[in-house]
C-alpha cells in the first residue's frame, strides 16, 4: 500500500494517486466482534482489529487508535467504558484545584494505559510494514478540557494566567505521546488531535493552542516524522490559524468545505486530509458516500491531499 | 463545484454535482480577504 505516498501527502507533496486513510477507530473492534472496552485494554485484540481494518478497506494509511482520552486517564482522571466507543472523561481533577495541588505528572511510557497501545503497535507496525501509521495524540486544548472542565473555555477569556498554565501543562504531555508514538512505535504520523480547538476565536487559537502544540511538533520533528494537526467541527475561522501552526499538515471536519481547506492548505505549502463525511454519509447513511467521496477527491486533487473522514 | 478533476473522471464529477450544490458546506468567501 502507499505509506510514502502518505507521508508525502502529510508534507503537502504532490502525489501519484490520492491516499487514504480511514479513521477506524474502535470500528476495528466492531470489525473482529469485540466490544470496544476489551478491545482497548488489550494488545493482541487490538492489533489484530486494527490489522484487519487495513486490509478491509485496502488502506494506505490507518491510526492505531482514535481515542482522546489515552493521556487523561494515564495521569488518573476518572473515566467511563463504553462497550461501542471510546471512553469518556467523567471527571477533571483541575476543576477545583491547582496543577501543583493536584500532583499532576507527564505521564511516560509506563504509565496508565500507555503499555498497552505502545505493545499494540508494536505488533501492528511489524504487520503493516508498507502502510502508513498514525499515532493519534490529545491536542493541548482538548487536554486541558478532560483535566479542567468545560471552565477551561472561560478561562482562556477570563482567568488566561490559569487557563495558559494548564493548557502549557497540555502541550507538555502531549509532546511526550508524541514522542512515544514516534520513537517507541514507530509510527509514521503523528496527528495532534485537538476536536475542541474549533471552539474558540482566532486570536485565542494564537494565544493558546499555537505556543502549547509545539513542544509536540518538536518531538515530532526530533525523531524525523511528520506531524499534522487534526481538528474538528466548524473550524473555517481557525483555518488559517491550523495552516500556520507548524505541522507538515492538518485534517478537518466534514462540516467545511473542501475546496476551501485545498486553498488555505496550498498557500501556506502545508498537506491537509478530509473529509468524507462521516456521520452523514459513513455512520447514518442518510447521504450517498458514492457522490460525496466524488467531491472529496475532485475538490482535494493531487497534491498533499489524503483522503480521510472529516 | 471543483475544479482539479483528472479528465477521465469528469463524468463521474458531474454526476455529483446535484449532491455538492444540496449538501455541501458553502465556500466561505468572506474569510478569503483575511
Amino acid at each position: 500500500m502507499g505509506r510514502q505516498d502518505v507521508i508525502d501527502a502529510v508534507k503537502g507533496l504532490p502525489t501519484t494517486k490520492v491516499p487514504w486513510v480511514p479513521y477506524s477507530g474502535v470500528h476495528s473492534a466492531f470489525l473482529i466482534g469485540e466490544p470496544a472496552d476489551k478491545f482497548l485494554q488489550d494488545p493482541d485484540l487490538m492489533a489484530k482489529g486494527v490489522i484487519f481494518a487495513a486490509e478491509r478497506y485496502k488502506v494506505d494509511g490507518v491510526p492505531l487508535l482514535f481515542d482522546l482520552t489515552v493521556e487523561a486517564m494515564s495521569m488518573g482522571c476518572e473515566h467511563k467504558w463504553w462497550p461501542d466507543n471510546p471512553p469518556s472523561i467523567t471527571g477533571h481533577p483541575l476543576d477545583k484545584k491547582s496543577l501543583s495541588e493536584s500532583g499532576l505528572k507527564i505521564p511516560g511510557p509506563k504509565d496508565g494505559r500507555w503499555p498497552v497501545i505502545i505493545e499494540a503497535g508494536k505488533k501492528v507496525r511489524a504487520a503493516l510494514p508498507d502502510t502508513a501509521l498514525y499515532g493519534i495524540m490529545c491536542g493541548p486544548l482538548t487536554l486541558a478540557s478532560h483535566l479542567r472542565g468545560v471552565r477551561i473555555f472561560t478561562d482562556v477569556y477570563k482567568n488566561k494566567v490559569l487557563a495558559k498554565e494548564i493548557i502549557d501543562f497540555s502541550g507538555q504531555v502531549a509532546a511526550e505521546a508524541a514522542r512515544i508514538y514516534a520513537e517507541e512505535i514507530d509510527c509514521d504520523i503523528i496527528a495532534i488531535t485537538d476536536p475542541v480547538a474549533s471552539q474558540i476565536k482566532p486570536e485565542t487559537f494564537r494565544e493558546f493552542v499555537t505556543p502549547a502544540t509545539q513542544p509536540a511538533i518538536q518531538a515530532v520533528k526530533k525523531a524525523g516524522k511528520v506531524s499534522s494537526f487534526f481538528i474538528c467541527g466548524d473550524a473555517t475561522k481557525v483555518l488559517e490559524e491550523v495552516a500556520q501552526i507548524g505541522t507538515d499538515g492538518f485534517a478537518i471536519d466534514e462540516q467545511l468545505n473542501l475546496n476551501y481547506v485545498r486553498d488555505i492548505a496550498l498557500k501556506h505549502g502545508v498537506g491537509f486530509g478530509g473529509n468524507l463525511k462521516l456521520t452523514l454519509a459513513l455512520s447514518l447513511g442518510l447521504l450517498s458516500p458514492r457522490e460525496d467521496a466524488i467531491v472529496s477527491l475532485a475538490a482535494g486533487g493531487r497534491t498533499g491531499y489524503v483522503f480521510a473522514p472529516g | 463545484m471543483p475544479y482539479d478533476v483528472p479528465a477521465e473522471h469528469v463524468d463521474q464529477a458531474i454526476s455529483a454535482v446535484e449532491f455538492y450544490n444540496t449538501y455541501y458546506a458553502a465556500y466561505p468567501h468572506h474569510m478569503v480577504t483575511r
